[in-house]
């Protein structure tokens, strides 16, 4: 136990810093107190935690609606295999290898993998995009937690239509011309969101966010089990549609579709969102293994366990419940309005024709709350761990700085939300940006760090052997699969959006728009400076040569905490 | 339903619950054997 402690509190590390002083290097300030997981469990379920979230439930029923059903769950499992699970391993392989130099962010770990200059500010995606999706993922997280609160209180029974939902939405988010809420409403609900997510970044990885997904994970599939049986087990709608057609409609395979190149997109994409690879939080999770704990076998059980939550949680509660009460061409209707609508307006409607509707209700928004707070304190991660490591800003007063930044640009999302200043980050950092983040990841661990070292890498302390054909699939076909989903999008979405040809958000662009669409690209090329800069000042600060490799400080281990 | 959606539906809910499940047993199997192997208090934690 005592040794335990000493490494936790950073003890062991003591040769390495006399090694590199003798050696003529200025030696690193000593590193922050070590964090550790708990447990192995612990861990596990933070990375499921980060990876289930509003799009295991929102976005992926709505993906398959409007992708031909069973053709796109086809081309999903394979994306999957071929993109998915290794992108997995190759997160947790960067994470936990930077985490044996102490770097829990991605200019570090990149640093750590690629001993080059420039690796550090290739690294800067790491920061932007994690923070970036943080602030606005927050703010619709809050909407989870508002619309639990009006079911619970019955606030909006009565609205029996889906206009009607679809108004008490827009007046909730400031947008439209219904002003049933205080415009101060949004502002309460998303200071609250954030305040709970700071609260368990601040009190670090056991204390903290493991001690949350602990209950948070049981709970939220507790949930989702019940949501799914009550839906199961309704009769016969209106129209006399049963639950068992939204079924059918999901996975009755359209065979003619899986010639359309968009549908593969489509299901690459939503295996990008569903696992959060590309932003780096999965790698900041790992960063806190030693050469001890397995990855291989974790990495399997964390993508296995969100796929759980995906197919047969995800696909049996939202577009079931639509297609008994809307029918199918109403439930494809809803569903090629947003996701946003099928969840926040379609199934308050479902839920006032239900039996028990105000606790399926609350149910159901609590599900999707805990699914986004198990998210959102992932995506701090990263940041929190480069400004103690870097800076030696102590975990608290980092996640307080961090707060207060995401309150201020995310009180611009609320503001501007009619003006798509939320689409156009989403689109660029959550949607494009994972894809580029993903591909540079791939690029620096397993081309330049090297395949054999890669695949070494993530074996060490295995508890299963990864099949062969996965280092040639992480090596070539993850690649090209990237490249060839990030020149897609680059052409029908990138090129078309960042010309003002159509809007981020869908639609065309509005005159009025435009300058609230500059105002966040500015505000995101602004972020990325802010962090090169601080990226330049830490590694200055910290006398760093680039080309000689930073100094080995073994992490503790899962257990160390405890 | 249709047979096909019906085998569809069938074999991915078998194949992600079946895969999670293996996961887990591995991981618990895993720990178990780790807390034989190294003693007490000196394990994988679990």
């Amino acid at each position: 136990l005592s040794r335990a402690v000493r490494s936790v509190r950073g003890g062991d590390t003591a040769p390495d810093h006399r090694r590199a002083h003798l050696a003529g290097a200025k030696p690193e300030p000593a590193p922050a107190v070590g964090e550790a997981w708990a447990t192995r469990l612990g861990l596990i379920m933070a990375m499921a935690g980060n990876a289930v979230g509003l799009g295991n439930f929102l976005r992926f029923p709505t993906q398959a609606a409007n992708n031909g059903g069973g053709a796109f769950m086809l081309t999903y499992f394979v994306a999957l295999v071929l993109l998915g699970i290794p992108l997995i391993w190759v997160e947790w392989g960067l994470g936990r290898h930077g985490g044996r130099y102490r770097k829990g962010h991605l200019p570090g770990m990149f640093a750590a993998a690629w001993l080059h200059p420039a690796a550090k500010y290739v690294g800067v995606v790491g920061l932007v995009i994690p923070m970036a999706v943080m602030v606005y993922y927050t703010y619709i997280e809050s909407w989870t937690l508002a619309f639990a609160v009006f079911t619970a209180t019955s606030d909006y029974w009565g609205r029996e239509t889906q206009e009607a939902m679809v108004g008490y939405l827009q007046s909730f988010q400031g947008v439209g011309g219904e002003r049933s809420h205080s415009p101060f409403t949004p502002f309460g609900f998303f200071t609250v969101t954030l305040a709970i997510n700071i609260w368990f970044v601040s009190r670090g990885l056991a204390a903290g966010i493991e001690r949350l997904v602990r209950v948070a994970m049981p709970t939220l599939f507790v949930l989702a089990a019940i949501l799914a049986v009550a839906v199961l087990l309704q009769p016969a709608g209106a129209l006399g549609v049963s639950p068992l057609l939204g079924l059918q409609f999901i996975y009755d395979p359209e065979f003619s579709r899986l010639t359309d190149a968009s549908v593969w997109l489509a299901s690459a994409g939503q295996i990008f969102f569903t696992l959060s690879v590309g932003m780096g939080t999965l790698a900041a999770y790992a960063s806190y293994l030693s050469r001890r704990d397995d990855i291989a076998l974790s990495g399997l059980a964390t993508a296995a366990t969100n796929e759980t939550a995906e197919v047969v949680l995800g696909s049996t509660i939202a577009i079931p419940a639509a297609v008994t009460f809307f029918g199918v061409s109403g439930a494809v209707a809803i569903a090629q309005s947003g996701s946003f609508n099928l969840g926040f307006a379609t199934m308050p409607v479902v839920f006032q024709q239900m039996g028990g509707g105000v606790m399926l209700g609350t149910a159901w928004f609590g599900l999707l709350f805990l699914a986004g707070i198990t998210s959102s304190v992932a995506m701090l991660t990263p940041i929190t761990a480069f400004l103690r490591e870097e800076l030696g800003i102590r975990r608290e007063s980092a996640a307080c700085a961090l707060g207060g930044v995401t309150l201020c640009l995310g009180l611009l999302h609320i503001v501007w939300l009619e003006h798509g200043f939320l689409d156009e980050w989403d689109y660029w950092a959550g949607t494009f940006g994972l894809v580029v983040v993903a591909l540079l990841e791939v690029i620096v661990f397993v081309w330049i760090f090297g395949p054999a070292n890669a695949w070494r890498s993530i074996h060490e302390g295995a508890d299963i052997r990864i099949p062969r054909v996965f280092k040639f699939i992480i090596t070539w076909v993850t690649p090209v699969y990237l490249v060839v989903i990030l020149v897609w999008w680059g052409v029908t979405d990138a090129l078309p959006i960042l010309r003002f040809e159509r809007a981020a958000g869908g639609g065309p662009v509005t005159a009025n728009s435009v300058p609230y669409t500059l105002a966040a690209r500015g505000l995101l090329i602004a972020l990325g400076i802010l962090f090169l800069l601080l990226i330049r000042y830490a590694w200055r600060r910290n006398g760093r040569d680039d080309r000689a490799g930073l100094p080995e400080v073994p992490q503790p281990g899962v257990g160390a905490a405890r | 339903m249709t047979p096909l959606a019906l085998g569809f539906l069938i074999a991915s809910w078998t194949g992600v619950l079946g895969l999670t499940v293996w996961c887990f047993h591995r991981v618990l199997r895993a720990g178990r054997r780790g807390r034989r192997d190294e003693g007490p208090g000196d394990g994988k934690a679990m």
